[in-house]
């Protein structure tokens, strides 16, 4: 019976990789299978959406690349020199927080009201202790509020005033609204309340959308594996929305059993389908390789339903997964065997 | 087909010795009310979703439970509640988290899950939503039990926050398979005493504290929330399910005493599968329980082996 499910699950991808009607996604770099466990791997995000060629200008283009190869430089010297997934994955998100071109820390997008409201999570594959920090208005670097929350906390989740008061207490340095932002996320929100529905607010996703959450996630020299996700969440949201990202099991999941994932996308949607959590199910109780895993809940789960968006994963012996289902996704990956960054689908 | 559905009070150190049998015929009554509110739904072929919002909405009226009325103190003195509820049909979900004044915040998470875009809305934001739509707010009086303040000034004086099981949880929550097939499950709490820093714990998490899947179960958790939002427990006895081939019971049995007591996490949860079964492990001493089904007596119990 449990052969006969597994058949099951498996033809539709079996199909779509032979070319069949879904788009594949999931060739070139989305996918870096290892034949042996590396010393280290590690995978980055910039946030997945409607990342098209023709609407990106080569300096564009090369100043994204630059800044996913910085952040992959400075994950990649913590773990070449034996240091930990969990600093890896803060210090490479950091970088991905100060720069401007993603929403997350500077450059977050804002809110109905017109301000940052910051989402940050990480996770212990080892422990399985996670923290989570929701809706933060003068955190420079929210994902170190999370770390914070994980290492000194009793919680997993804090939020708000509450959150940003523990975050001082822990010396965690905070700046004035002004910090994050940025010009072009400004008119994004005049653009949305323009096109919003005034009674509801910016409900549908636009056809032109960028998540622009960043992640990352690694696998250290000691085996161990850490997962993060920070976001300044959607454009134009209101009332206080969380999205998926401080969600542990739904934008961050990380298990040293398994593997361990970041999320990017309609953060709703990763929230019904606890899809970090479900990677990790699927490869635990169906035996599930990490890329087919991956695979099946952005393709065959999410797309059907609506949510767009994709997943960068790292497992227990260094394979990687980056597939998404939108045109695009800032993305990148190194271990010892190379290196790949990638924006569009269609990219080798 | 027939209706199933199951609630809980919360799980925790609940002692015979400690209860009177006033405070127990005052849960069970509870219990009771709760049941037969959602029964009277589902037997007249209502949904799965209005059963569940009925059962924890009365459960929230009840000052005895962690829930609405009589939910525990924060740090600062005050009410903040968290709720969820979740569709198994369709997978819709919404929850809230930190909201104050709200008569039964559980009926404003339905509203996210079908009045919003959002699945998740918090604090002054959420009840800035629950006010244009008119949901019955209640002063702090309300929401006071002198128990309840009395756990606080407790907590205070030993400067803890409320995690050492030495209180039962008593988050409130109601799963329910109708007559159509379709299962739901909500979950709705005052969260730990004493707590601050804006925490939230499972109640008002997807797939933590709460979930619904028509392929597979629904399930509503009490506990200790942190261990809970590690573990994703609602999701993972689904999970346990599809995945790994495993019976309603065997899943939650190994979700609740094997995975979650390993990893520390006391507590329980209830369950409903597609078929009507029903599973309500806990780890803890007790965990104020009860279900009903078409043609048979609502059951409810306390401690453990009744």
């Amino acid at each position: 019976m449990r052969t006969l499910r597994y058949l099951i699950l498996a033809l539709p991808l079996w199909l779509a990789s032979c070319g069949g009607p879904q788009p594949d996604n999931s060739a070139g770099g989305q996918q870096a299978p290892a034949a042996e466990r590396p010393a280290y791997a590690m995978a980055i995000h910039g946030g997945a959406g409607t990342i098209l060629r023709e609407n990106i200008t080569p300096e564009q283009e090369a100043e994204i690349k630059a800044a996913l190869n910085a952040a992959l430089d400075i994950g990649e010297e913590v773990l070449r020199s034996g240091g930990s997934s969990r600093d890896a994955v803060e210090q490479a998100i950091m970088y991905l927080e100060d720069s401007p071109l993603f929403n997350a820390g500077k450059g977050a997008v804002f809110t109905h009201e017109g301000k940052n409201e910051l989402d940050a999570s990480i996770m212990d594959g080892l422990t399985l202790e996670a923290g989570a920090v929701g809706g933060l208005r003068q955190v420079k670097n929210p994902i170190r509020a999370a770390r914070a929350v994980l290492e000194n906390s009793p919680h997993v989740l804090l939020t708000g005033a509450g959150a940003e008061q523990f975050a001082i207490e822990q010396g965690i340095d905070t700046v004035s609204s002004s910090y994050f932002f940025t010009q072009s996320r400004w008119d994004a929100l005049q653009r949305a309340k323009a096109s919003a529905d005034q009674k509801t607010g910016a409900l549908e996703t636009p056809a032109d959308y960028k998540f622009g959450t960043v992640g990352c996630v690694a696998l250290d020299q000691e085996g161990n594996i850490t997962a993060g996700t920070s976001t300044g969440g959607m454009t134009n949201k209101r009332y206080n929305r969380f999205g998926d990202v401080p969600v542990i099991g739904a934008g961050t999941y990380a298990d040293n059993a398994s593997c361990g994932v970041s999320c990017t996308g309609h953060g709703e949607f990763f929230i019904r389908y606890a899809v970090a959590h479900d990677l990790h199910a699927l490869m635990s109780y169906q035996g599930m390789a990490l890329s087919d895993a991956a695979d099946h809940i952005i393709f065959s789960k999410l797309k059907p339903a609506g949510g767009g968006g994709g997943l960068i994963a790292v497992d227990k012996n260094g394979n990687i997964a980056m597939p998404f289902n939108t045109p695009g996704m800032y993305r990148g990956y190194v271990r010892p065997d190379g290196r790949y960054v990638g924006l569009y689908a269609e990219e080798e | 087909m027939s209706y199933t559905l199951a609630v809980h009070g919360g799980a925790g150190t609940i002692r015979r010795t400690q209860m009177t049998t006033e405070q127990e015929a005052a849960h069970h009554d509870a219990l009771r009310l709760a049941l037969n509110a959602g029964t009277a739904v589902l037997s007249e072929g209502g949904t799965a979703v209005d059963a569940v919002a009925r059962a924890v909405t009365v459960l929230e009226n009840a000052p005895c439970f962690n829930a609405g009325r009589g939910a525990v103190f924060t740090h600062d003195g005050r009410h903040e509640m968290d709720a969820s509820i979740m569709c198994g049909r369709t997978l819709e979900a919404g929850a809230v988290a930190l909201v104050e004044h709200l008569k039964n915040p559980v009926l404003l998470a339905r509203a996210v899950m079908e009045q919003s875009p959002y699945v998740f809305l918090s604090g002054p934001g959420a009840m800035a939503f629950a006010r244009e739509l008119g949901l019955p707010e209640a002063s702090p009086d309300y929401f006071f039990t002198p128990l309840r303040h009395e756990q606080l000034q407790q907590a205070r004086a030993a400067k803890k926050i409320q995690l050492d099981h030495s209180d039962k949880f008593g988050t409130v929550g109601a799963v329910a398979l109708d007559l159509h097939g379709n299962l739901a499950a909500a979950t709705s709490t005052g969260g730990l005493t004493n707590k601050q820093f804006g925490r939230i714990g499972d109640s008002a998490v997807i797939g933590a504290g709460n979930y619904a899947n028509n392929r597979t179960c629904a399930v509503s958790c009490t506990g200790f929330g942190e261990y809970y939002l590690r573990g994703v427990v609602a999701y993972d006895v689904s999970c346990l399910m599809e995945y790994a081939g495993l019976s309603l019971q065997q899943a939650a049995e190994r979700v609740i005493l094997e995975k979650q007591l390993a990893l520390g996490g006391d507590g329980g949860l209830i369950a409903v599968d597609a078929q009507g079964q029903v599973a309500l492990p806990f780890n803890s001493e007790g965990m104020y329980r009860g279900w009903a089904r078409a043609g048979a007596p609502p059951v409810t119990a306390i401690y453990e082996a009744e």
